[in-house]
């Protein structure tokens, strides 16, 4: 198989990804709170564990997916660096990296 | 169950405040999907093009969708949040009133809501202030089921929307998951609706409700507002409307025919759906003598055999009729106002026009056309559809996604207001 791949251009993507993933991160994390207190404020009303439920639920899945974003970051900058020593072993080991981040 | 005391110290707000974070959540998990295709995926498509390449850029493609799948889902935990505060802000206000009312009667209001006279020994004799005491008891009363109604249906949504995270097929997230979040916004205005009082106690409450109240109730829910005895008749009047058309009809109807595939001759039926409910609704057909459904400025059907295939091939309908960019034209050539969006009604139409490129039509064009049957006090358009068949689903809540899979979008209001 031969490698058809920019190392610098694919490792700058990985930047990249690590970026939208900590901008997510940043701009995301205080958003949760005002749920929490709508439920505490409105005592008796079945909708506030409701959606503390709902709150704790896609509190976790959008960690998920920021951490996977930083897990494709990491994958394609790990690729990119293999590459430099570019033989069939660097083309296995790109196959690892790109199964280990993509969970295939 | 809601009670007295617990409607009476809620803090809607609250509710509001958390559904605007939700909103920024969607907005940010929206710009995610965004940046993951823009600056991820399309970036290796330049830079690795290889078959491991490929397989890189296809998994950040479906990393970009489940972002994308949680903006749908994060946007239908909005909705439910919206409705939430809108109509539990309405029923406390109706509880506040009616406490008011009875205090001004005379009465006192006790801790769990039981209303008795300041002086009980005047109301054995008296039937006016029974009559007035147990009039205030089924406010309150009232007041405290819609509550426990609109509590009931916003915390099954938001269990609902619990058990929803991980869905990762983003169609069924927006045709499922979200279009019932946006037709549960609707019932939660419903829910604020003094349904089942009779006509004395209906009057009493709408007597309480100031005039922004009223509009709310009138823009989310017309049909059940007009079909509650003991709404003044000038008001069932204005609901109506006065134009050519009976708007509170033409509601009624799409509510009642969004999934009815028997209306539906043509590949695409958005157009029909909309010109069968106008003519339900009143609006008169128009066609000249001489060419009939031919006529480029007539608006009408000619005699329909009831046989699909027919109907759709024998050229028994007007352009106008059963073309979106046709429907509009002609309704804005003939009375129909443009209207902003923020003014919108139920019982107008909504026109989705091709802004940019990669569209199913030329910009400028309109490609699809719906009936508008709710507008929620949050300001979302909620509109009814054939071709695909759907119920109040949310302008706010889907045009992010349209705008994705059909290029930019105008949203022209029109309301038909026939001169001819």
């Amino acid at each position: 198989m031969v490698i058809a791949m920019d190392p610098g251009g694919v490792s700058a993507t990985g930047d990249d990804l690590h970026k939208i993933a900590g901008d997510a991160g940043t701009r995301t994390k205080g958003l949760f709170a005002s749920s929490d207190a709508a439920a505490q404020g409105n005592q008796g009303w079945a909708s506030g564990p409701a959606l503390t439920g709902c709150k704790t639920a896609w509190q976790d899945q959008l960690g998920k997916l920021i951490q996977k974003t930083v897990q494709a970051g990491d994958g394609l900058k790990d690729s990119a660096g293999n590459v430099a020593g570019t033989d069939q072993e660097a083309e296995n080991r790109l196959d690892h990296v790109m199964h280990d981040w993509s969970g295939k | 169950m809601v009670d007295f005391a617990q409607l009476r110290d809620a803090k809607p707000d609250l509710w509001q405040t958390a559904a605007d974070d939700w909103l920024t959540l969607a907005k940010e998990a929206e710009q995610s999907a965004r940046d993951i295709y823009d600056n991820g995926a399309s970036a290796l498509d330049e830079h690795w093009t290889d078959q491991v390449g490929q397989h890189a850029g296809q998994t950040l493609k479906d990393l970009a969708n489940l972002f994308e799948v949680a903006a749908v889902e994060i946007r239908a935990v909005v909705s439910t949040l919206d409705g939430l505060a809108d109509a539990a802000k309405l029923a406390q206000s109706s509880l506040h009133s009616a406490v008011d009312y009875a205090q001004r009667s005379g009465m006192v209001v006790d801790g769990s809501g039981h209303v008795t006279m300041s002086d009980p020994r005047t109301m054995h004799n008296d039937p006016d202030a029974q009559q007035l005491r147990g009039e205030s008891q089924r406010l309150i009363d009232e007041a405290v089921a819609e509550a426990t109604r609109i509590d009931q249906d916003a915390s099954t949504e938001l269990n609902r929307l619990k058990d929803a995270v991980g869905v990762t097929d983003l169609d069924k997230a927006m045709n499922e998951i979200g279009a019932q979040a946006s037709q549960n916004e609707v019932k939660l205005m419903a829910d604020a609706l003094p349904t089942d009082q009779d006509a004395q106690t209906v009057a009493a409450w709408w007597n309480g409700l100031t005039p922004q109240q009223r509009d709310e109730f009138a823009r989310a829910v017309p049909v059940q507002l007009y079909d509650l005895n003991g709404i003044p008749q000038d008001v069932k009047d204005q609901l109506k409307g006065n134009y050519g058309y009976d708007r509170v009809e033409l509601v009624r109807w799409a509510q009642a025919n969004w999934d009815n595939k028997d209306i539906d001759i043509f590949d695409n039926n958005c157009t029909q759906f909309v010109s069968t409910g106008l003519e339900h609704a009143g609006m008169k057909q128009t066609m000249s003598d001489w060419t009939g459904t031919f006529d480029d400025d007539g608006w009408g059907h000619g005699g329909q055999t009831g046989w699909d295939w027919l109907d759709k091939h024998d050229h028994s309908h007007t352009d106008s009729w059963a073309s979106a960019d046709a429907n509009r034209n002609f309704m804005v050539s003939h009375g129909g106002q443009t209207i902003p969006l923020n003014q919108a009604r139920p019982g107008d139409i909504v026109y989705f026009e091709q802004a940019g490129p990669g569209g199913p039509t030329d910009p400028g064009k309109v490609h699809h056309a719906a009936i508008v049957t709710s507008v929620t006090p949050d300001g979302d358009i909620h509109y009814t559809q054939h071709t695909d068949s759907r119920l109040n689903v949310s302008l706010n809540d889907r045009l992010p996604h349209n705008e994705v899979t059909e290029g930019d979008q105008n949203i022209v209001i029109v309301r038909p207001h026939p001169n001819y």
